[in-house]
């Protein structure tokens, strides 16, 4: 497979991911908003910790005075400053997966090139603000299409190469994603002297999708078993732990050889943090103690998908936005 | 019945007067049994699938380029089997010359030699590349796809228009238009028995792989690519397209590099060395070391590779020189010093500016002709003289004075035109066919090709990027051609 397909294959299935889950988390605000009066702190601080999740506050604060919603949603959904606006997103999906139709299922491009069609079409057009009904129905939309994207992936991929690069951008993103909410949601809750099990975990489990199969195993919802779920649980698709197996699956479908020099470079590493977090004591932390071992993972996750891109010759320039 | 118009004063694919000619009969009795709502829905239908699976070309304007589909008209041309049998043998006879023309200037030179073409117009000629001259081609094969235009006059005498030895694009238009009529118009398909497209790809494939290059080892099995510019390029789903049916690798100049004069990809695993390139970029871009050296399209050194025998490259560098406009009024007589035989399909008229006497008389006439510039395609810096202004006729012998060799004069001719349905209605609109030639070890002409239509009502300029559209093109098997009414048997595609 080319180096630059394979690129486009991985940015494709980041890019994919990271819309998804932007789109879960806004649609999610959204609909929690309009029991909230503006004045609730939670409301607010709920908006901040997704705007750092969903891009930076400091680039959005470069651009705007303070956090208001209604700017705050464009910039979220639509504006060109924001490289990862879901309308940049999906459109990097789509340029990506035109320079790859002929690695993906034929259906998996035309559902794209329709989405984003439809995306220009129906949206852009509208005149700003965008009711929050249409905005939902619109989020739904997107959830949807991934959904079927997941399906279509699943069902119909040969269990190949670009598979398997598809599978390493999506479970690359969403590992360093779930690392990335835990963190945020750690940092709001630095200054508070409560400790961790007592503090309400319901935001981080509605932020990472985990609710409800959070509640089916668990009765406490307290941040620090949330934390632990979504770091542990070897069975929840959005644990950090389920992203690494997943990952580990992929590297050794794509080399085959698990003595090459490849696999080692990238093996090793992704061993040793499957040990660490196995065996991690998270009853023995502080709130500092879990927000540098974050950052420490979020580090890891940022150099592990540069070593993979190095092994894989990913470097030459891509659609990326 | 259903009364379209009347064909009037040009020569009607479909049409005589107001009556369907023979071969048209069922298609016209099957229209008939749609109402105009269903013609409009299946309309839209047709549309949103080319938009849906992304069939589209880009349009080059101010803003970078805008995507757009090639609007496609249900009508289609139907050419019955004998008048298909002449145009097949024309166009390879056409094809074979052109190669032998192509083979010959880049090496012994005898039709100059021999004084049948002027020096003068093949070494000035921007697309005659000296660096060409004397480089073995596989099989002494320079065109590997050729794309013949075709019109008809106001009589229905097909005469060649254009060839085009370069890049010629298209052709899964071709197989699309037809997914489509299939798709959404099964009905017109009952009683008609159709040449198939189904085995044109395995006969594309066996030509490009008989381009081994010359150091390929005998029994080692050639690795080709396809050579796109990109997905910005006008013709990007035609490259995808052709890729995936021949099951070669789509690659970008920046996937390819040269080492010790051997061509080799880019992958995942490292280099991987490759012998054959279909490449769907300009010579110019080809290689910034030979050629422009700001093309960031192309590959540095790859001509080295391919002098040094370890690539081949198709269609061959320096085919412009042969499908340029000016050269185009010596194909027959190729054919008759090459072939020894008399051309098959005619050419138009074609008056030279840069011979005295010849652009006296042009710039006398300039109403009743049309120029070109020789250089250009597409409809562009073309005058239409019947429907030009005084004002673009003078701009036009401007130009034409002061570079008389970069223009040549045609007599208009009566395009012949089909019906269209656009905008819930039926009219007449000019058409042209674009026939697609393949050549391995021998030539294959795929049946049919790409019917080209001037949308815009009186528009002569059949060109997508201009508002053309495009038709499904059926070529009738001789023994249905005209299949009874009362026929129960049920004809798909030909397949019975």
């Amino acid at each position: 497979m080319l180096s630059r397909v394979a690129d486009a294959l991985y940015w494709m299935a980041r890019y994919s991911e990271r819309t998804q889950t932007n789109a879960h988390i806004l649609q999610g605000q959204l609909l929690n908003m309009l029991e909230q009066s503006g004045k609730e702190h939670e409301y607010i601080d709920h908006w901040e910790a997704i705007l750092n999740i969903c891009a930076s506050k400091e680039e959005y604060l470069s651009c705007f005075e303070k956090i208001r919603v209604n700017p705050l949603i464009e910039y979220l959904l639509f504006s060109k400053k924001n490289c990862n606006a879901l309308l940049t997103t999906v459109s990097a999906i789509r340029e990506n997966a035109r320079v790859t139709r002929d690695s993906i299922p034929t259906e998996l491009w035309e559902l794209q090139n329709a989405f984003y069609l439809s995306l220009k079409e129906e949206i852009m057009g509208r005149q700003k603000p965008i009711p929050i009904i249409v905005l939902n129905s619109f989020l739904q939309n997107v959830r949807k299409t991934s959904l079927t994207v997941t399906g279509l992936i699943e069902g119909s991929m040969d269990r190949d190469l670009p598979f398997y690069f598809m599978q390493v951008g999506k479970w690359m993103e969403r590992a360093e994603k779930t690392i990335r909410m835990i963190l945020i949601v750690l940092e709001q809750h630095k200054h508070v002297t409560i400790p961790m099990s007592e503090i309400d975990g319901a935001f981080l489990l509605e932020l990472s999708e985990a609710t409800e199969s959070y509640l089916r195993k668990h009765h406490q919802a307290n941040l620090l078993c949330v934390i632990q779920y979504l770091l542990q649980d070897k069975h929840f698709p959005r644990s950090f732990m389920f992203c690494l197996q997943k990952l580990e699956e992929a590297f050794i479908h794509i080399e085959k050889d698990s003595l090459s020099e490849r696999f080692l470079v990238l093996h090793s590493p992704l061993k040793s943090s499957i040990f660490a977090m196995m065996n991690m004591d998270l009853w023995n932390f502080t709130i500092e103690d879990i927000i540098l071992l974050m950052e420490e993972r979020l580090r890891q996750c940022i150099e592990f998908s540069q070593t993979f891109a190095t092994v894989y010759y990913l470097n030459e320039p891509s659609i990326q936005p | 019945m259903m009364n379209l118009y009347e064909s009037g004063l040009f020569f009607d694919e479909m049409l005589d007067g107001k009556q369907p000619k023979p071969h048209y009969r069922s298609f016209y009795q099957k229209l008939n049994a749609f109402s105009k709502a269903q013609l409009d829905e299946k309309y839209q239908q047709a549309q949103s699938s080319f938009l849906r699976q992304g069939i589209t070309f880009t349009v080059y304007g101010a803003q970078g380029g805008t995507e757009r589909t090639m609007p496609f008209d249900f009508v289609p041309i139907i050419i019955p089997y004998k008048q298909w049998e002449m145009i097949e043998a024309g166009v390879k006879q056409r094809v074979q010359a052109l190669n032998c023309f192509l083979q010959d200037i880049y090496d012994k030179q005898t039709i100059i030699n021999d004084g049948l073409i002027p020096r003068q117009l093949i070494e000035n000629n921007p697309y005659y590349y000296y660096q060409m001259l004397g480089v073995k081609v596989p099989f002494d094969n320079h065109i590997f796809i050729a794309g013949i235009d075709l019109i008809r006059d106001e009589h229905g005498t097909y005469f060649v228009l254009e060839d085009n030895l370069r890049n010629p694009s298209g052709i899964s238009y071709v197989f699309q238009n037809r997914y489509v009529m299939k798709e959404v118009y099964p009905e017109f398909f009952s009683k008609h028995a159709i040449q198939s497209l189904d085995k044109q790809m395995a006969y594309m494939k066996k030509a490009l792989l008989a381009h081994r290059p010359r150091c390929l080892p005998p029994d080692a099995e050639p690795r080709a690519v396809l050579l796109t510019a990109g997905m910005y390029n006008s013709a990007y789903y035609d490259h995808v397209f052709l890729a995936q049916q021949l099951n070669i690798q789509l690659v970008e100049g920046r996937d390819l590099v040269v080492q010790n004069d051997k061509v080799y990809k880019k992958t995942i695993y490292g280099l991987e060395q490759i012998d054959i390139i279909y490449r769907r970029i300009d010579d110019d871009f080809l290689d910034p070391i030979v050629f422009r050296e700001d093309s960031l399209l192309g590959v540095p050194h790859i001509i080295a590779a391919y002098k040094a025998g370890n690539i081949a490259i198709l269609n061959a560098i320096g085919n412009g020189v042969a499908d340029d406009k000016a050269m185009y009024a010596y194909v027959p007589d190729m054919i008759r010093y090459y072939l020894k035989e008399e051309p098959i399909l005619q050419n138009v008229t074609t008056y030279h500016l840069s011979d005295d006497s010849q652009r006296t008389w042009v710039l006398a006439h300039m109403k009743e002709l049309v120029i070109k510039n020789v250089s250009a395609s597409g409809g562009y810096d073309m005058l239409i003289g019947p429907h030009a202004s005084e004002d673009e006729i003078a701009r036009f012998k401007q130009k034409i004075n002061e570079k008389p060799s970069q223009y040549i004069a045609q007599p208009t001719i009566k395009l012949s035109r089909a019906p269209a349905f656009q905008n819930s209605r039926f009219y007449p609109c000019h058409v042209d066919l674009r026939v697609y030639a393949m050549k391995g070890e021998d030539i294959n002409v795929l049946p049919g090709g790409l019917s080209r239509v001037a949308l815009k009502e009186g528009s002569l300029v059949v060109n997508s990027s201009q508002g053309g559209g495009a038709k499904d093109t059926w070529i009738l098997k001789e023994e249905w051609q005209h299949a009874k009414p009362s026929s129960r048997r049920t004809l798909l595609d030909g397949k019975i």
